[in-house]
């Protein structure tokens, strides 16, 4: 089904509003308070202006705004209603119907298209006529194929196809006759004006078109911009397929024009990239409420500071941000600032200040979220994670690792549950949740200070840059992100460590997964193999594969519900060749690296 | 609970051993041929990894585990039958691999047997009914239900022995 | 590409630009297809344009292949053909709906 035209709800609802605001007023009673009945005209004011200037009604709007303060101060003062009063909102409401009818109502066409059976001899394509329909307003076609017959019997050059249009327009029933000026002989054109009741039954929306408005903006369908940024990616791939064939062949005649399709496919690339960006600050602009409501909660006195507003990230990415930051926020409110005497007492300005920042960072955007709160406490930290059985009582660890602590599940730090921060949903949840975007979170913290809790995100999920690498005949994608170099690992070099996985990179050892044993690839790995060593939060971890083939710049496709439990493996790309490579998920890698390190201790 | 068939509709038939299985064509996509599965490493068997299908990554589940039966060879025969699922209110693209693609049929509603509730080996919360054909049984699957469910059998109990008598 | 037919037992390929200038060739291609095959398949998975005669054609195969009981089978048909349907105010499904 279509939705219905927004503002012909509108004219429809304002209709039944205006009648009843000439019930209303005609009930009023000169000398008495209003009561209810101002009551019920002010709220039907009030939604005509709000809906009219949500539907582009500004003159409406505009008018009804005057009269609506009028009522509302007879409203709020509860005073005698006077003949004038009456007077002027029966006038206001004929001047409101006046206005209303006043703009040039598109009206609703419904169109019978059968062409002459020759036309496609005549070089006439049916579907330019259909776009040109499209071109003078909102458009609905439906295509009837039954009276094609079967193969025996059809003319090829014949056109069997008849079409249903329905076409919403402002213009005149000339300007849809002219469309068809040029096929008029022999075909029948119907056109009449569409009744409301079968307008509600054209419901099999096929072809839509809007009219090409002079508007500085378009709403398009996330979907339609979904398929661009795919296609791009695929285009982007062929291109660098192309610019390696040509690279080989010596050809100079081919140099220049691939280079150009080179830095063409690359500005289109960061232009629809960009058409996706928005900027962050359309998020902020919630906490301000949350931040509000939820401090007047909790009796405390909090400023919410924002910066970076204007940082730009993919509408995907930010979409999926608002859970994290919420939750991040509530747990600053709630559990980071004091209440005013505790932060007195403790030498601090009453109010607290909670800043919530974005900004860019290479090809990543980094949201912080700091109070000036209580900080955290490491040893408390760290007695809960023993007594949770988390760590072991002996255990020794730096202060960053044990605030790390927090996000391990099942770790919660508020003594008591409150209505703010609830039960049960912990930082693991947060992690989960940025971790999903292909992100990281990092905390800090000063005793008695605050605590600064930031998330690196990507700009955008549609495109990453990776090392690919082989092992057998499988390839595979990591992040160039966390990549931080490949060291080689000879055949003879594994059995040294007495079967530990570790290998020492500038004194430093660095625990490694053998990727083609934890994948199950058959096959024998060759005499030298790749360890690509990758950073993940504090940790660096290896990757054993068999070669490394480069760096390639990939479009990401999600793996979809099936593979929704796979850590290992965030998405997929397709490759030049048309093979499927994996990208490999560095949280769910390195997670598994230490549960194997724990069981070899 | 799946609905009864109420019209009649074309289905596209598919063998696993010797048991013909049906599909409604509405949500066969396409069958292709048996090209390089990249397989997803640490996923369960029967997902047998991802296949590119015009320039997108389709999951491929392998149909005889998935509806735990015996694991069985590759042959020339062997089809990827790409299907169309609602899970969860989404649509999403699955590619199940076939012993053999056979035809495409009608059946009418007549020719449709609901599912047999006891003397059955199938499970019928994930089957819409049992066809006939000839001599022929056809057991007409609710692809939508079967990929909904995280079970790995289609049949009641997980042994299974080619001699057993389908239906009654 | 001008578009090219080939049939392989009960499968015609249908690739290229399937435009009014190859319309009898695919119309006489889609006659073979029906004489010969007990389960006519036409896969149009390579087509790379679809103007109105072709849909119609194809549909005309259904209507045929329904009409002597060999229902055809049309596969590859949501990409180019689709979206050829589509801006034709119709689509895929409905085209191969069919003559009822």
């Amino acid at each position: 089904m279509p939705a219905p035209n927004p503002a012909e709800t509108f004219l429809v609802e304002a209709e039944d509003l205006l009648t009843q605001i000439e019930e209303s007023a005609l009930e009023l009673e000169v000398n008495q308070p209003g009561g209810e009945c101002v009551h019920r005209l002010f709220r039907a004011f009030h939604t005509i202006k709000g809906s009219g200037a949500m539907f582009g009604f500004e003159a409406v709007a505009e008018f009804t705004h005057g009269v609506e303060t009028t009522l509302d101060r007879y409203r709020t003062e509860n005073l005698p209603v006077t003949a004038e009063l009456v007077e002027t909102v029966l006038s206001a409401k004929d001047e409101i119907k006046r206005l209303l009818e006043g703009k040039p109502a598109a009206k609703e066409w419904a169109i019978g298209i059968r062409l002459h059976p020759d036309v496609l001899k005549n070089g006439t394509n049916p579907r330019l006529l259909l776009d040109e329909l499209a071109e003078l307003g909102e458009c609905q076609v439906r295509a009837h194929w039954d009276a094609v017959p079967a193969l025996a019997a059809i003319d090829v050059h014949s056109c069997y196809v008849h079409w249903d249009a329905r076409l919403r327009t402002e213009k005149a029933v000339e300007a849809i006759r002219d469309v068809f000026i040029f096929v008029e002989d022999g075909s029948e054109i119907r056109i009449g004006e569409a009744k409301a009741k079968e307008v509600a039954e054209s419901a099999r929306q096929v072809v839509t078109a809007k009219p090409a408005a002079a508007e500085s903006t378009v709403r398009v369908p996330a979907s339609k911009l979904d398929r661009l940024v795919n296609l791009v990616g695929e285009l982007v791939m062929n291109q660098s397929r192309l610019s390696q064939a040509t690279a080989g062949m010596g050809a100079p005649e081919l140099a220049a024009p691939v280079e150009e399709i080179e830095r063409l496919v690359g500005e289109l690339r960061e232009t629809v990239l960009g058409i996706r960006m928005m900027p962050i600050g359309v998020t902020f602009h919630r906490f301000k409420r949350l931040v509000h409501d939820l401090s007047a909660e909790l009796g405390k006195e909090i400023d919410l500071v924002t910066e970076g507003a204007e940082t730009e990230l993919d509408k995907t990415v930010l979409d999926q941000l608002g859970d994290p930051l919420v939750h991040l926020i509530r747990n600053s409110v709630d559990h980071g600032i004091e209440s005013g005497e505790q932060r007195r007492a403790a030498g601090k300005a009453g109010r607290g200040t909670i800043r919530l920042a974005a900004r860019h960072m290479g090809s990543n955007v980094v949201v912080t979220i700091e109070d000036d709160g209580r900080g955290l406490n490491p040893e408390a930290i760290r007695g809960k994670a023993i007594e949770r059985g988390l760590i072991g009582a002996e255990a020794a660890l730096s202060e960053r690792e044990i605030f790390q602590l927090i996000f391990l599940p099942g770790f919660s730090m508020a003594k008591e549950v409150t209505s703010v921060s609830g039960r049960g949903v912990g930082m693991d949840v947060v992690k989960r949740q940025v971790e999903a975007l292909r992100g990281s979170v990092n905390i800090a913290s000063t005793l008695g200070k605050g605590t600064v809790i930031s998330l690196t995100l990507p700009l955008t999920l549609a495109i990453i840059d990776g090392l690919l690498v082989e092992i057998g005949g499988d390839q595979f994608i990591a992040p160039m992100a966390v990549v931080t170099e490949n060291v080689e690992l000879h055949r003879g070099d594994r059995a040294k460590n007495n079967g530990r996985n570790v290998v020492a990179v500038r004194g430093e050892l660095i625990p490694y997964l053998y990727l083609r044993e934890l994948f199950s690839i058959e096959g024998e790995e060759p005499e030298i193999e790749k360890i690509v060593i990758v950073r993940h939060e504090e940790q660096r971890v290896g990757l054993v594969v068999d070669r490394v083939l480069g760096s390639h710049q990939t479009v990401i496709q999600s793996l979809g519900t099936f593979y929704r439990n796979i850590d290992m493996v965030s998405g997929a790309t397709i490759m030049g060749d048309g093979r499927v490579a994996l990208i490999l998920n560095m949280a769910g890698l390195v997670q598994l690296a230490s549960q194997r390190l724990r069981t070899e201790h | 609970m799946t609905t009864a068939i109420t019209e009649t509709a074309q289905y596209m038939t598919f063998k696993l051993g010797d048991e013909l299985f049906a599909i409604n064509v509405a949500q066969v996509r396409e069958v292709l041929e048996v090209s390089q599965i990249t397989r997803i490493p640490t996923a369960p068997e029967y997902m047998r990894g991802v296949v590119n299908v015009r320039g997108k990554a389709i999951p491929v589940v392998d149909l005889r585990l998935k509806f735990g039966l015996p694991k069985g060879q590759a042959t020339v025969h062997t089809r990827i039958v790409v299907i169309e699922l609602e899970m969860d209110g989404e649509v999403t693209v699955v590619g199940g691999v076939a012993d053999s693609v056979h035809e495409v049929i009608e059946l009418e509603p007549s020719h449709i047997n609901p599912p047999p509730t006891i003397a059955s080996r199938w499970r019928t919360d994930l089957i819409r009914g049992m066809g006939r054909r000839g001599e022929d049984f056809i057991i007409i699957l609710d692809i939508n239900a079967i990929f909904s469910s995280d079970a790995l059998a289609l049949v009641k109990q997980s042994s299974f022995s080619a001699e057993e008598v389908a239906v009654s | 590409m001008d578009a090219q037919f080939q049939i392989r037992e009960d499968l015609l390929d249908v690739a290229g630009e399937l435009d009014l200038s190859c319309a009898e060739a695919f119309r006489d291609a889609l006659v073979e297809l029906l004489e010969k095959a007990a389960h006519p398949h036409v896969d149009v998975s390579g087509v790379e344009s679809c103007d109105l005669s072709g849909l119609q054609l194809l549909r005309a195969a259904v209507v045929s292949g329904e009409a002597q009981g060999t229902p055809v089978v049309v596969t590859g048909g949501d990409g180019v053909v689709d979206e050829a349907c589509r801006r034709l105010g119709s689509s895929l499904g409905e085209l191969l709906q069919g003559g009822r």
